[in-house]
């Protein structure tokens, strides 16, 4: 089947984390096509994994006051800080039966997608399990997945601009730990395109779209109406409620 | 009685338990695990935590290891970056902390 892709967009945090939902719905009941979809943060938030407790992992005060949304996802894994300007994040919502049951090699084949696309910006990164991706040893993106009713998403960011001390202050490290050697030492463990020469984040997401288009039959398309109307439904009675962020 | 744990699992995933045991010290009634793991369907991890509720808390980590792992792959659960004997050993730090009514990390 013919994938779409959705361009570049930008949304709060509650509405990209409904959309990925409503999509997955849609497509679980064949009623989009497989769908592939790149996005932003605005303002900047803070994402949790589906496990974390939000109280452990986020400094909700700073949030406040940052205006920084905070949301969960459905996914696991952990907490990331997803700056306005500092990632390029994207999903991929396709009927489970398009990849293999394994889910580590199923990471690995849709990393495999981002790694390409920055082999073609000259830069030589690789997979490394569970959902990392890395350029020299460091880095540079975070996936993470889930399968429910029949469908698999796959979201996860490539970074783009790191502002490790905005991390530190939304994430919750005791601030002691926010000292210069600590800092450093996440320095030497992630990385980010700019760090690595790539100063125009629209050539990192043209090369994107390339890589995770190649060898697909697909077309640009955009929400349908009822993704839209579903999206706006969950947003308010799910991903901005209490209950749902709360719950761990 | 209560205690709360967290743990670096083997490959980087950190593993938090709080844990409140019962009047008579021999159970758990209340374990909430959280963290950065996956555990695919997402939603069985109350399966998991209910399994450490039912346990004995005098048992080894080796019984409680092989019963999360049987739970596992009698409902078809896949752990990702975290493993039965990660969460055996978290619950029984978490009791031993619990009883001296204390929490700390396991590093």
């Amino acid at each position: 089947m013919k994938w779409r892709v959705i361009m570049f967009e930008h949304h709060d945090a509650f509405t990209n984390m409904a959309l990925d939902e409503a999509c997955s719905e849609a497509v679980a009941d064949g009623k989009v096509p497989p769908t592939i979809r790149f996005y932003g943060w605005q303002p900047s938030a803070v994402s949790i994994g589906y496990h974390q407790s939000i109280t452990d992992e986020v400094d909700l005060e700073e949030c406040r006051k940052s205006e920084i949304d905070v949301v969960r996802r459905r996914t696991g894994g952990g907490a990331v800080y997803h700056d306005y300007n500092g990632e390029i994040t994207y999903s991929v919502i396709a009927p489970e039966i398009y990849f293999t049951k394994d889910i580590i090699a199923s990471y690995k084949i849709i990393c495999g997608w981002i790694v390409n696309g920055l082999k073609t910006l000259n830069l030589e990164a690789e997979f490394k399990p569970i959902n990392d991706i890395i350029v020299g040893g460091k880095k540079v993106s975070g996936n993470a997945q889930t399968r429910r009713h029949g469908v698999l998403l796959q979201h996860g960011t490539l970074l783009f601009d790191l502002d490790v001390r905005k991390m530190f202050s939304v994430l919750k490290v005791s601030k002691e730990k926010i000292s210069d050697k600590m800092i450093a030492s996440v320095e030497e463990r992630v990385t980010s395109l700019k760090r690595l020469g790539i100063a125009d984040k629209n050539e990192a997401y043209k090369a994107l779209v390339e890589a995770f288009t190649q060898g697909k039959e697909f077309e640009f398309g955009s929400w349908s109406e009822n993704e839209l109307l579903r999206a706006k439904e969950l947003a308010t009675t799910k991903y901005r409620t209490t209950e749902w962020n709360f719950q761990r | 009685m209560k205690s709360k744990i967290t743990a670096k699992v083997e490959g980087g995933k950190m593993l938090r338990m709080e844990l409140e045991l019962s009047e008579s010290q021999d159970k758990a009634k209340y374990v909430k695990i959280t963290g950065d793991f996956f555990i695919h369907p997402e939603d069985s991890l109350v399966v998991i935590e209910k399994t450490l509720v039912m346990s004995n808390a005098s048992e080894g980590m080796d019984v409680i290891a092989v019963k999360i792992d049987e739970i596992c792959k009698s409902q078809g659960i896949q752990l990702i970056g975290i493993t039965p004997q990660a969460i055996a050993s978290a619950f029984s730090e978490a009791i031993k902390q619990a009883k001296e009514n204390k929490t700390g990390a396991l590093e």
